[in-house]
């Protein structure tokens, strides 16, 4: 049989059993549903909490200037008889009252209202109030994090992913089966490096670009491809650290250190940034061209396959 | 006998060893972080450069930027100005400018809504093991047959459970007011009923498991996100009417646990609609526990699949492309604007792929069967007409709409086409395949086309009939990749190719015509 139509469908088989596993697809399921849900729940409770775009003053201090300076930034004035009171209560973002300016935290609202009462007083310094809000170019920090803890959470899988296919395949004699083939063993263990790396990738993929969709990430492409690399390597470690162990025998330990062996990677990374151009996983987060990474993460995933032929004896 | 086992020891030292820290750690000094310094650049007044807390910036980005204008008067340009440089800019100042935070005022739960959490979240395993444990063991049968009522046995096993975190929630919040961390208050009350109501309501989700695996994932997965849910919509409710929040069984409770409310109304609300519920959760499950006839879903396999269809759906394309607008809900149109609709179009067709080829691989099939070259023409001549349908205008100025209408444009980019692909391949390959075709029509309509219903219903309705008369949706991604090519075709002329269009797809003579 010809070994590159072999592996071709061995790869389809591999993902077909991977895929008819509900907790592996709740698994990958699970991290972007659970973030992306939370965010949208958590702005959801925000828009439902939050004030509109009226700001309380009291009632008869109406002014023409105090008016312009409102309706300049898109803010309605709401007339009450005691400010502090609809702040409180969230009615408003802000309020003014004489020279006291009542507001809900830091905010820019509270800044125009200031700005608005030093211009009264000219001998004052002044203030000038910046009211739009940043832009996601202008706070890169959290869509950075949430890029690369997604891309350690999906590394970590790779392990128990790329572990587990082998060692569910050794117990269920589904491994030995495909021994009987004429094919190099490297093939067999290629497939499942593919199989695996394909639905890591496939939901590593749409989880980044729907978080760069929702608050922007910088550096896209250099991000999914350092997640990328980190899938492949990651998986190519299950599969080399699993050995010839299965599920009932062995599997704990081999498991647990390829876990240490894929987290220490990360953690080396965050030591030693001058790791990030060559080492998968360790690169998470980087922002230089992730070729480095991922020529790093095939030549892991050649030494994986070669131990999976040397450990299964051809 | 339900606490016998090493559970029976590690599980109180495990309560001692989470609670005893949270009761009497004091928060001031866990939650005192540095706070990051505040970036200024510009003509900085002495006075100011001095201040420990900021840092000068001579290039990028500041928090707060000085200058002075011709006469010398100084201005500072930023979103928010920092206390201190308030007190030192006016200092002499007999009536100065000053702001009031009155942030802190909103009315949030104390420490022991944290003991409730605690109490409640280490029981779930324990919870999840106690009846699925006794069937997997075979020692359900015994028990039952005993001379023991279900209500009996079922109360036991819950006081057991809810005993111990009803008792350590309690020692742990005495121990919190003898150390003066929080005043002693009428949330007293309310703090045991919410892990005695975690209990019941694990015993409740577990009680038709068969095995630890099974019980264990549906308490650990559900009883969790429950208490979140609970909680947080007893707060939002609260902030309308704190009796409206109370009133909602659990949820109520954790928050008068929490001390949210001193109101005695409010408490015995709480206490009433979370006892009520407990009582309610644990009759439920006595009547059901020995029961083994499989519980048939109340939903048909087809409307599973079409609920299924609706999530996926939702989330692949209300997440990415509908949610941004959250921001300018929030007050934030600008980052709502600068966010990418590109990536959200990609990333709601790869996770439509993604699903679809999941699904596929499952046994579910989204492609097959073979057509005829005039399905094809019929594609082609079609397309037009679906473009004008593309193009409709939205019916609404919300944001959320407009970036819904946006997403769905024509266009030749990579991510426009991949849009189409996934989309025919999900609605009009695994929805219509696997649900009734009407229902395929309506879930792509209400996804798709919140802008623009009766547009998108017409949209969806032309390429649903296609692949049913076609046997394969081959013509319809056709249809949908040409009609996502721009053009600016004259009405008439787009109606004149429809025509023959709705010939080509007539079944020949004598031929059954295939229905949705």
């Amino acid at each position: 049989m010809n070994t590159a139509r072999a592996i071709r469908w061995l790869t389809h088989a591999a993902l077909r059993r991977l895929m008819r596993e509900g907790l592996v697809i709740r698994s990958l399921v699970f991290p972007i549903a659970l973030t992306a849900g939370t965010h949208v729940v958590t702005l959801s409770l925000l828009v439902l909490t939050s004030p509109g775009n009226e700001i309380a003053i009291p009632k008869g201090s109406f002014d023409q200037e105090l008016l312009s300076t409102l309706e300049q930034k898109g803010l309605k004035p709401l007339e009450s008889t005691n400010v502090r009171k609809e702040v409180i209560d969230r009615r408003v973002k802000a309020g003014l009252h004489g020279r006291t300016v009542f507001s809900l935290g830091p905010l820019p609202e509270a800044t125009l209202l200031e700005s608005y009462l030093r211009r009264k007083s000219p001998e004052s310094w002044q203030v000038n109030a910046l009211v739009e809000p940043p832009r996601a170019s202008e706070i890169p920090g959290a869509g950075r994090l949430i890029a690369r803890l997604l891309s350690a959470i999906y590394a970590l899988y790779g392990v128990v992913i790329g572990a587990g296919m082998i060692a569910r395949d050794r117990d269920d004699g589904t491994l030995h089966a495909e021994f009987l083939l004429p094919i190099p063993r490297a093939a067999i263990g290629a497939s499942r490096w593919l199989g695996a790396s394909i639905a890591l990738c496939a939901s590593q993929l749409p989880a980044l670009l729907l978080w760069d969709a929702l608050i922007g990430i910088p550096n896209l492409p250099q991000t999914l491809g350092h997640g990328a690399a980190a899938s492949l390597a990651s998986t190519a470690i299950g599969i080399a650290f699993i050995g010839g162990a299965g599920v009932k025998a062995g599997f704990s330990a081999r498991l647990a250190g390829g876990l240490t062996l894929n987290f220490s990677l990360y953690v080396l990374g965050r030591m030693i940034p001058g790791l990030a151009p060559f080492l998968p996983v360790a690169s998470l987060g980087s922002s230089e061209a992730p070729w480095g990474p991922l020529a790093a993460a095939l030549l892991m995933a050649g030494a994986a396959i070669l131990l999976f032929q040397r450990v299964n004896g051809r | 006998m339900e606490m016998s086992g090493r559970k029976g020891v590690f599980l109180p030292f495990l309560l001692a060893g989470l609670l005893i820290p949270a009761a009497s750690v004091s928060v001031d000094s866990l939650f005192d972080f540095p706070r990051p310094p505040v970036r200024i650049s510009g003509e900085i007044p002495p006075e100011i450069a001095n201040l420990p807390t900021v840092t000068i910036v001579e290039t990028g980005p500041a928090h707060v930027h000085f200058s002075r204008d011709e006469s010398g008067v100084l201005t500072l340009t930023g979103r928010w100005i920092p206390e201190e440089f308030r007190s030192v800019l006016d200092e002499g100042n007999p009536n100065p400018v000053h702001q009031e935070n009155l942030s802190s005022e909103v009315p949030l739960p104390e420490r022991s809504l944290l003991l409730a959490l605690i109490a409640s979240s280490v029981l779930s395993g324990a919870v999840a093991e106690s009846l699925p444990g006794e069937r997997s063991r075979r020692t359900l049968e015994t028990l039952l047959a005993a001379a023991i009522t279900r209500w009996e046995l079922i109360v036991g096993k819950w006081a057991a459970w809810a005993g111990l975190g009803a008792g350590a929630a309690t020692t742990a919040a005495l121990v919190a007011v003898l150390l003066g961390r929080q005043a002693a208050g009428p949330w007293l009350l309310a703090l045991p009923l919410v892990p005695a109501c975690t209990v019941a309501l694990g015993m409740f989700l577990v009680r038709s498991s068969s095995d630890l695996i099974g019980g264990s994932a549906v308490a650990i997965r559900v009883l969790p996100a429950l208490l979140s849910v609970a909680g947080v919509s007893a707060w939002v409710l609260g902030r309308v009417d704190p009796h409206l929040g109370a009133a909602l069984p659990l949820g109520g409770a954790l928050l008068a646990a929490g001390g949210l409310w001193d109101d005695w109304t409010a408490i015995l609300l709480a206490l009433g609609s979370t006892g009520g519920t407990t009582l309610g959760l644990l009759a439920i499950t006595a009547r059901d526990v020995g029961n083994y006839q499989s519980r048939t879903s109340f939903l048909s396999s087809q409307w599973r699949q079409g609920l299924l269809a609706l999530a996926i759906g939702g989330f692949a394309w209300g997440i990415p492309v509908i949610a941004p607008a959250l921001w300018a809900m929030a007050g934030n149109p600008g980052f709502a604007a600068s966010l990418s609709l590109e990536s959200a179009q990609y990333a709601g067709a790869l996770v439509l792929l993604a699903a679809t080829a999941t699904l596929h691989l499952q046994g579910q099939p989204a492609v097959g069967g073979s057509t005829t070259r005039r399905h094809y023409a019929a594609a082609l001549l079609l397309s037009p007409a679906l473009n004008a349908l593309l193009r409709l205008p939205s019916t609404g100025t919300h944001f959320a709409l407009e970036r819904a209408w946006e997403a769905i444009q024509p266009g030749l980019l990579p991510s426009c086409l991949l849009v189409a692909v996934a989309q025919e391949l999900f609605f009009r390959g695994w929805v219509q395949r696997n649900t009734h075709g009407w229902v395929g029509i309506g879930i792509s309509t209400i996804v798709l086309f919140p802008h623009q219903w009766l547009g998108g219903w017409i949209f969806s309705a032309s390429l649903a009939l296609l692949t049913a008369r076609a046997g394969s949706i081959g013509p319809a991604m056709v249809a949908h990749l040409f009609a996502m090519v721009p053009n600016e075709m004259p009405i008439w002329l787009v109606l004149f190719m429809t025509l023959p269009a709705m010939l080509l797809v007539m079944p020949p003579k004598g031929q059954p015509d295939p229905q949705l």
